[in-house]
């Protein structure tokens, strides 16, 4: 099962334009509609839409949460438990994640850091696919103020 | 769709620019995994006998492994595969870099390619969509500055694999690239692409890959994580010399643990090999002809770790890979952001022409990975013209002037030059030593160390009889990445497998050159066991772990679902094996005809150094070989009923 779009749509496109692998069509103000072959059920529609028209893929109706007042989640990522394999940022179906090098000469390391927030649709995919769980996800409004300071990677600027 | 695959592959021809997709069915990949096993199986159905490699009938096949996205570690690495112009045969070479999840991100398991594109392309997919695209203004540029402009131009996460100017020179040396100068060098298969005048494969996705159960996958990737990360202090470069020349005059060889290598690996990568190596005997020098005496530790020390390792900024690390042995240079070093030389590259243009000048093989390992030529052949090819001119076969006339004497690095470097534009005397060697030996005629076949047309792998026969019998015995002939006794110890699969021989803690250097049920029993474990490797995606480097380290058997049935004994897996193993076994008859090319050089195995024996007056009975171990695995124990052919029992239909021929 995939998710769906249901004749509450009223055809604004917030849904096709967010969707990272453009499995959304439709035109403006008709009724828009998911390629359930290419669907990865990451959510984005369903979160985004307005109109709460989108039923996820166990067909239960998705809440839209509203992404202006910082309500999505966002990774935030354990550098002790990381070890670099770049899994989350293959995971990644918005390309958002990118690897950054730490400030340290002696053992710099490469880590993923969340490099375009704006593009991040909250989709948990990093966090599912790590290997040794160390990317959570969290609100950015539920984040401590040291939280949100590592959302801009734990690099100095200019590194 | 099965569990860890994505059950279709994608066709494209180049030739009249069309795209299809073909589904898998789940039963074909329990039968041969995916990854090198699927190419092998469907290469082998339609690559027609007797296709020209460089031609439109041959298919180049860029394959993902089973295990790799599924959460498994070390399970990054992509395969290209094809017939390969350099051997004749059967083709595959195998990269990490990013490229191996973004197949499967695709939706497809492998991407192939038949035809000849009548104007350079490059293939392009991103969001669902697949194109061919023009690529006349790419054409001619190198492997780094094409990767930027193509993301550049479709977006920095797009996963680039391409072909510098040697793939479009058809450099029968040449191989394809990826993430900024990792290569899939081996067996030619860059000068394929370029002949089908493929510049790149560009891919984008953003698929998910299915898991049958990846929190058990997990788990035991934190197990597997928690033996990398162990890391006690470390021995210094200098000092592992040191230890190279006491285990060379030690009587008696301690059974190697594949901890021991992850420490090396973890802080000098690859580069930890470059001197230990050459005191212990297992690296080649002076095209073979040479000893450690030749190239003694006053001279390895100007190739040290430590001298690869401190112009590093960061350590690369491919995709899953916990470990990281790759490494990048600093911005302000001359070659910025490049890759750290790997042992094999330093060695092959570093020892094996006895040039000890690290400067040098920086700028060669960078002009190679630009132009997409493997580092090992041309170094081959290039001791190979040494040697010539050092007998006389070659006059300076006939260099163009270069004065190829051992160990001239600006020699060298003008030689590597000419090879990549193919240019007077490189247009002669930028096909391999054998190619060039056919050239030269009389004599010159004795010099080129090659088995069946590929150069070998910088780690000796004569040290290590695995890697003569592996060379000579494999149906993609000189690869120091499928057996040896060595990797046998470390692979350690007798932990998994109870009826395969355990080495023991010690044994005598002697033992060694013994042919015994033993030693093909554990040559033959590691021929199916990198089947499996290379059908998961799986490195070497992790299965050097040790598999009660690396829990491969388990990775496969927590990701598929399929519960089978690890017995079950070696038998896929063996099963691809046999596939391209079968390629190679088909295709009328005598397993007899893949014997290394004589010197590989120390015919005559060396008269000094490490290895003096060791040899290794090379045809009885290849007959033993050939007899465990079913076929004729003289001409190495599978025949009909071994092959039938491995569901392989026969072809005319096989």
């Amino acid at each position: 099962m995939t998710y769906r779009i249901t004749d509450k749509c009223v055809g604004c496109g917030m849904c096709r334009k967010i969707c990272p692998v453009a499995c959304i069509a439709g035109k403006p103000r008709k009724l828009h509609a998911v390629d359930r072959d290419r669907c990865i059920d990451c959510g984005a529609c369903g979160r985004i839409c307005p109109h709460d028209a989108v039923l996820d893929d166990m067909g239960r109706r998705c809440e839209r949460i509203r992404r202006r007042n910082l309500n999505w989640e966002k990774p935030l990522f354990d550098y002790d438990r990381c070890m670099s394999c770049a899994a989350c940022i293959d995971a990644c179906p918005a390309a958002c994640l990118a690897v950054a090098y730490t400030e340290d000469t002696e053992n710099r390391k490469a880590y993923p850091w969340l490099a375009n927030r704006t593009a991040c649709i909250a989709c948990r995919f990093c966090a599912l696919e790590c290997p040794v769980d160390a990317v959570s996800m969290k609100a950015v409004v539920d984040m401590a103020e040291e939280e949100k300071k590592a959302l801009d990677g734990p690099f100095a600027p200019g590194v | 769709m099965g569990h860890a695959t994505m059950g279709k592959i994608m066709w494209v021809d180049l030739g009249r620019g069309t795209i299809a997709i073909e589904p898998i069915p789940d039963r074909l990949y329990e039968q041969v995994l995916s990854g090198v096993g699927l190419a092998a199986h469907l290469l082998y159905d339609r690559i027609p006998a007797g296709a020209d490699p460089l031609g439109p009938d041959n298919i180049l096949g860029f394959v993902s492994g089973l295990l790799t996205g599924t959460g498994s570690l070390f399970t990054g690495r992509w395969m290209v595969t094809g017939k390969s112009p350099l051997t004749g045969g059967w083709g595959d070479a195998n990269c990490g870099g990013n490229f191996s999840p973004a197949i499967k991100r695709c939706g497809v398991d492998g991407i192939f390619f038949t035809g000849v594109s009548p104007r350079p392309v490059y293939f392009w997919a991103d969001k669902g969509q697949v194109e061919l695209r023009d690529a006349g203004d790419l054409w001619g540029c190198d492997t780094l500055e094409t990767e930027k402009r193509l993301q550049q131009k479709d977006g920095r996460h797009m996963r680039v694999a391409c072909i510098g100017p040697a793939g479009e020179n058809r450099s029968l040396i040449a191989g394809v690239a990826n993430d900024g100068g990792r290569m899939a060098a081996r067996a030619g298969l860059g000068a394929v692409m370029g002949a089908k005048r493929l510049k790149a494969v560009v891919l984008g996705g953003g698929q998910r890959i299915p898991v049958h159960d990846r929190e058990a996958v997990k788990t035991l990737s934190r197990q597997c994580n928690e033996t990398v990360q162990f890391a006690p202090p470390f021995m210094n470069g200098m000092m592992m010399a040191y230890a190279g020349s006491l285990m060379r005059m030690l009587p008696v060889q301690m059974a190697f643990d594949g901890m021991l290598y992850k420490l090396m690996l973890d802080k000098y990568g690859t580069a930890s090999l470059n001197q230990i190596m050459v005191e212990v005997g297992d690296t080649p020098i002076k095209n073979w002809r040479g000893s450690n005496e030749d190239f003694d530790r006053d001279r390895s020390v100007n190739l040290s770790p430590e001298v690869f390792t401190d112009p590093m900024v960061v350590k690369y690390h491919c995709y899953s890979c916990p470990l990281g042995c790759g490494g990048l240079m600093a911005k302000k070093s001359p070659w910025p952001g490049a890759h750290k030389p790997e042992y094999e590259s330093v060695m092959a243009l570093g020892g094996l022409l006895m040039n000890d000048d690290a400067d040098s093989i920086y700028q060669l390992n960078d002009m190679l990975n630009r132009a997409g030529m493997d580092t090992i052949s041309a170094g081959g090819t290039v001791a190979f013209a040494m040697e010539c001119y050092e007998k006389g076969i070659l006059t300076r006339a006939e260099t163009d002037g270069l004065e190829l004497t051992w160990g001239n690095s600006a020699a060298i470097l003008a030689l590597v030059d000419k090879m990549i534009r193919r240019e007077g005397i490189g247009d002669l060697l930028a096909d391999g030593s054998r190619t060039a030996a056919r050239k030269i005629g009389g004599d010159a076949d004795r010099l080129a160390m090659h088995a069946g047309g590929q150069e070998l792998g910088m780690h000796d026969g004569r040290y290590d009889p695995g890697f003569a019998l592996h060379y000579s015995v494999e149906p993609t002939p000189g690869r120091h990445t499928i057996g040896s006794q060595l990797y046998y110890e470390m692979f350690r699969l007798w932990e998994k497998m109870p009826d395969l021989p355990d080495v023991g803690l010690l044994y005598t250097k002697g033992s060694k050159y013994d042919v015994d049920d033993e030693k093909i029993a554990a040559a033959a474990a590691c021929s199916r066991f990198m089947n499996v490797l290379n059908g998961t995606g799986t490195c070497l480097f992790g299965a050097l772990l040790g598999v009660e380290r690396l829990p491969l058997f388990e990775w496969l049935d927590a990701a598929t679902g399929w519960n089978r004994s690890p017995a079950d897996y070696m038998a896929m193993g063996e099963r691809i094996q046999n596939f391209k076994q079968a390629f190679n008859i088909k295709h009328g090319v005598e397993p007899k005809s893949f014997q290394a050089n004589p010197r590989t195995f120390g015919r005559p024996p060396q008269t000094a150094g490490a290895n003096a007056g060791r040899s290794v009975a090379i045809e009885d171990l290849m007959r033993a070989y050939w007899r465990h695995f079913g076929w004729d124990p003289d001409t190495g052919k599978p025949g009909e009923a071994v092959l039938n029992r491995w569901g392989i239909k026969t072809k005319p021929g096989v």
